[in-house]
């Protein structure tokens, strides 16, 4: 085994990441998101999100607006209705991984399309390009 | 992706080992989506995260583990 050359090795614990439990919405963020700020955890290079999200039954987010961030959507439990201004809609349910490119605008809305619980994993990367068409 | 960055999932359960690359100017991150797995000799559990820097990531002992490994640039500007 070769020797280790890195020396920045750190851990982020789940029991350690921010918590808000909005009821309808039970949410941990690996970094700083929403109500939850940590100068401390600010992101890693280009990684600005991960957040662990369950939401209950027939409920989801409505059109929120992002720009300039690549999502990744990544469903553990469940599955989730996925639909944009881009005219993309689809159900992302177990197994699946969607990326969009929000670019210069897109509102999208993510709602549970499952009977319980859907366990998902949102992951925002910051582009290296400003502006690009949405896709 | 409009980023030089490359995110990678795995299951892991039993014996299987793997060494991820990453490299100079480079930043390795693993997400543990679920189960147990060892990364870099730290036992890391559901939600639990590893940084490695430029350091290569060793990922073995997963237990129903489903992993996510980042390979990132280390600049993040935007041009």
């Amino acid at each position: 085994m070769k020797a280790a050359t890195f020396s920045s090795t750190e851990l982020r614990l789940a029991r350690d990441r921010g918590h808000e439990n909005h009821g309808w919405l039970d949410s941990w963020h690996t970094f700083s998101f929403a109500d939850y700020y940590d100068p401390e955890h600010m992101g890693y290079g280009p990684l600005r999100v991960i957040n662990e999200d369950r939401v209950q039954e027939t409920s989801g987010f409505g059109t929120p607006s992002h720009r300039d961030m690549e999502i990744i959507t990544s469903v553990l439990e469940g599955a989730i209705a996925h639909r944009d201004s881009i005219g993309t809609g689809s159900t992302i349910t177990y197994g699946d991984v969607q990326r969009m490119s929000a670019g210069t605008g897109v509102r999208h809305s993510e709602y549970n399309a499952h009977n319980g619980e859907t366990h998902f994993l949102q992951i925002w990367i910051e582009p290296k390009v400003l502006g690009i068409a949405p896709s | 992706m409009h980023q030089d960055a490359f995110v990678y999932t795995g299951l892991f359960d039993g014996e299987t080992r793997v060494e991820c690359r990453i490299g100079e100017g480079r930043l390795g991150y693993v997400h543990v989506a679920r189960g147990h797995i060892t990364a870099n000799g730290h036992a890391l559990g559901p939600g639990d995260a590893l940084k490695s820097g430029s350091g290569d990531i060793a990922l073995s002992g997963g237990r129903s583990a489903e992993v996510i490994v980042f390979d990132l640039p280390e600049e993040a500007s935007a041009e």
